[in-house]
Parts: structure tokens; C-alpha cells; sequence
């Protein structure tokens, strides 16, 4: 065919994995001072981590937020809505992020002279080093505001310094001001998602409650 | 040749034999499926009825291509459309569960106790009928990787089944 990323070949290579291959990249993922994720995907970077993490992390996302509202519900004595308003921020978030960051991360050390930083390889880090964010969803089930803070913070911290690790070895290489914009934007990608996840979906849940809420208030 | 397909689906037994069958494949099994599972799903929505109609349809079709997508880029030499049309009649079980708490609701409240069994259930038989088939696609060494999406699908598919009826 004249378009090769409409056939199946294409993709092929990026799914060349076992079993074993995943689970390992997941287990050195989770481990903030693992830095050896590189070595260990030798030079098979594959899709099938990344879209499935992220897939997986949409299902988990907008369950929990629905147990969330729901314990909260049960808890309070309010009637429980179900909330699928968030199904599209959440997809977005999750492809976005897992698409646009990683390119413009290779893109931005391409521009500043990195030679062996391929657009694959990132891709691949960048799904797996989120993986973490699926115990902690399920843990944010608990309906207290604090705690899901808490929960997101270590987690996308986790994250943050798992990926420092492991790019340790090409940042060292620059200095200064450049090293400042690559950390940097690093660090803003994972705190923009810190705050999607909070504010747009856990405290969004409170929003169909506020009647209730101000109810309750009122009569104190 | 519908009645075939969901024999095959529902009965644990026939599974070894009925394989070779499974390659007439046809679309509107599933097609009559999706709607009627979109349909009892917004038929109690007191809001939204229309985006839950949607998401069934996209998750059901979308889902199902993704899966065999990811099945031959893992490898699996399979037609698309045959393994679109087994993934789609393998939502017969969590059909038959959604009619039956909507028809039990019409009387009584059913308390999540009782819908969380009845939807599990629909669940293991759904991912069991769809994992045998989707195990013999690829290699050993990837074959959970094959079957772990089947069953966040059809977990999906429960999920809403069991939100819609807890309202």
C-alpha cells in the first residue's frame, strides 16, 4: 500500500513483547530507583505498554471517580448519580499525554543535539513509568479530599523521579539553561496531570452534590 | 445460522467442536446484540439516555476492532471480521443480565447485593467464551497479552451494566 501506518506490519515491530517482557518493564517501572529500563527493553520498545496502561488507567479513572461519588453517596444519605461526564477528559488526558509529551520531549533533546533519543523509546517510558497510577486510583476510592491528594502527589512523584532516573544519563550531558527547560518540562507534564486528575475528576464529583452540601450547611 | 453462533457462546461443551462454524461469519448478530443492550441501558437512564446509547455502540464495535487489532499486531492470524463477530456474540451473557435486573426493577429495588453476582456472573461467562477463542490467536509466550484486553472489555461492559442498575 502507498500510506504504511494503515497496515498491519507497520505496527508489528511495536509489538514484539512476551508475557514476561511486560510484566518485567512494569515491575523495573514501579521501582522509583530502578534506572535500568532501557537495558532491559533492548532496544524493542513496544505500544502494547503504553496503550493498554493508559487504557486500563481510563477504565480505573471513571470507576473509581463512580465509587467515589457513590461511598460518598451511601455515606451522606444522597442520592448516588452515576458520572460519565468524565469518560472524554479522561480519555484525552491519558492519549494526549501519552502521545503529545513523549513526542515533544524527544523532539525538544533532538533540537539540543541528543543523538540516540528515538521517538519510540520515549513513548514506551513514558506508558509504563504512569502504571503506578492504577493502584492509587483504586486506593482514592476513599472519600476524603486529603488522601486522594496525598495519594496522587507520591504517585505522579514516583513517576517523575522514575523517568529522572533513567534519563539521568543523557541530561547529564547538557548544562544550564538547557538542562532547566528539559527538567522542567518534565516536571510541568506530570504536575499538569497531577491537577487534571484532582480538580477535573475527584472534586468534580463533588459539583452534583453541592445542593446537598449547602443543604447541610445551612442548617448548621 | 444466529441461533449457531449464541448456541456456541452459551454452552461451555459445544466449544472444541464449533470452531470450524465460526468462520460464516456475519455482523448482524452483534448488530441486534448492541442495539439491544444500548437499548435496555437508556431505557432506565433518567438523564442521558442518548450518550449511553452512543458509548455502548462505540465501546461495543470500538472495543471489539481494537481487540483484534491487537491480536494481530501480536501476531494472530485471523480474519478481522470473524473475530469482531465471536467478540460480538460473546456479549449475549451480559444482554441476558442487563434484561433481567431492568425487568426485576420494574417491581422491586434491587439492592447492589443481588446485582453484583448476577453481573459478575454474566462476566465470567461472557470472558470465558471470548478468551477460549481468543487464546488459540497468537503465540504462547503473548497470549495473556491477547487475553488481559478481552477482559477488561467485557469488564467494561459489566461495569455499565451494574452502574446503570444501581441508579
Amino acid at each position: 500500500g502507498f500510506c504504511g501506518c494503515f497496515s498491519i506490519d507497520f505496527y508489528r515491530p511495536y509489538f514484539n513483547v512476551t508475557t514476561e517482557d511486560v510484566k518485567e518493564r512494569i515491575i523495573v517501572a514501579v521501582d522509583p530507583r530502578r534506572n535500568n529500563f532501557f537495558d532491559i527493553m533492548d532496544n524493542r520498545p513496544d505500544f502494547y505498554g503504553p496503550f493498554w496502561i493508559y487504557t486500563t488507567l481510563i477504565f480505573v479513572l471513571v470507576a473509581a471517580g463512580n465509587m467515589h461519588a457513590y461511598i460518598l453517596a451511601v455515606v451522606n444519605d444522597w442520592a448516588f448519580t452515576s458520572r460519565f461526564d468524565f469518560v472524554p477528559i479522561a480519555v484525552s488526558t491519558f492519549y494526549g499525554y501519552g502521545v503529545f509529551v513523549p513526542v515533544i520531549f524527544t523532539f525538544l533533546l533532538k533540537c539540543v543535539g541528543s543523538k540516540e533519543v528515538k521517538f519510540a523509546d520515549t513513548i514506551c517510558i513514558y506508558g509504563y513509568s504512569l502504571f503506578i497510577l492504577g493502584p492509587v486510583f483504586i486506593l482514592a476510592i476513599i472519600p476524603s479530599s486529603l488522601f486522594v491528594l496525598i495519594m496522587l502527589v507520591i504517585a505522579l512523584g514516583s513517576s517523575t523521579w522514575f523517568l529522572l532516573q533513567n534519563y539521568n544519563e543523557e541530561l547529564k550531558k547538557y548544562t544550564g539553561n538547557t538542562r532547566y527547560l528539559l527538567l522542567g518540562f518534565l516536571g510541568l507534564a506530570q504536575i499538569a496531570l497531577l491537577i487534571t486528575f484532582k480538580w477535573q475528576i475527584f472534586d468534580a464529583v463533588y459539583d452534583k452534590y453541592e445542593h446537598y452540601i449547602e443543604a447541610r450547611n445551612t442548617v448548621n | 445460522m444466529i441461533g449457531y453462533k449464541l448456541k456456541y457462546v452459551m454452552n461451555p461443551k459445544s466449544r472444541d467442536e464449533g470452531v470450524k462454524e465460526l468462520r460464516n461469519w456475519d455482523l448482524w448478530g452483534p448488530l441486534l446484540l448492541c442495539l439491544a443492550l444500548a437499548f435496555v441501558l437508556s431505557f432506565k437512564a433518567k438523564e442521558g439516555a442518548d450518550t449511553i446509547f452512543g458509548t455502548i455502540f462505540v465501546i461495543i464495535w470500538g472495543g471489539a476492532s481494537i481487540l483484534t487489532l491487537n491480536a494481530k499486531f501480536l501476531g494472530g492470524k485471523i480474519s478481522f471480521f470473524q473475530s469482531v463477530c465471536v467478540l460480538g456474540y460473546c456479549v449475549f451473557p451480559i444482554l441476558l443480565a442487563s434484561i433481567l435486573i431492568t425487568l426485576i426493577e420494574l417491581g422491586i429495588e434491587l439492592p447492589l447485593i443481588v446485582n453484583l453476582p448476577i453481573c459478575a456472573l454474566a462476566l465470567f461467562w461472557a470472558v470465558s467464551s471470548a478468551v477460549g477463542f481468543m487464546k488459540a490467536l497468537v503465540n504462547e509466550e503473548k497470549k495473556y497479552l491477547a487475553v488481559y484486553p478481552v477482559i477488561l472489555f467485557y469488564l467494561s461492559l459489566s461495569w455499565f451494566v451494574l452502574i446503570a442498575a444501581s441508579e
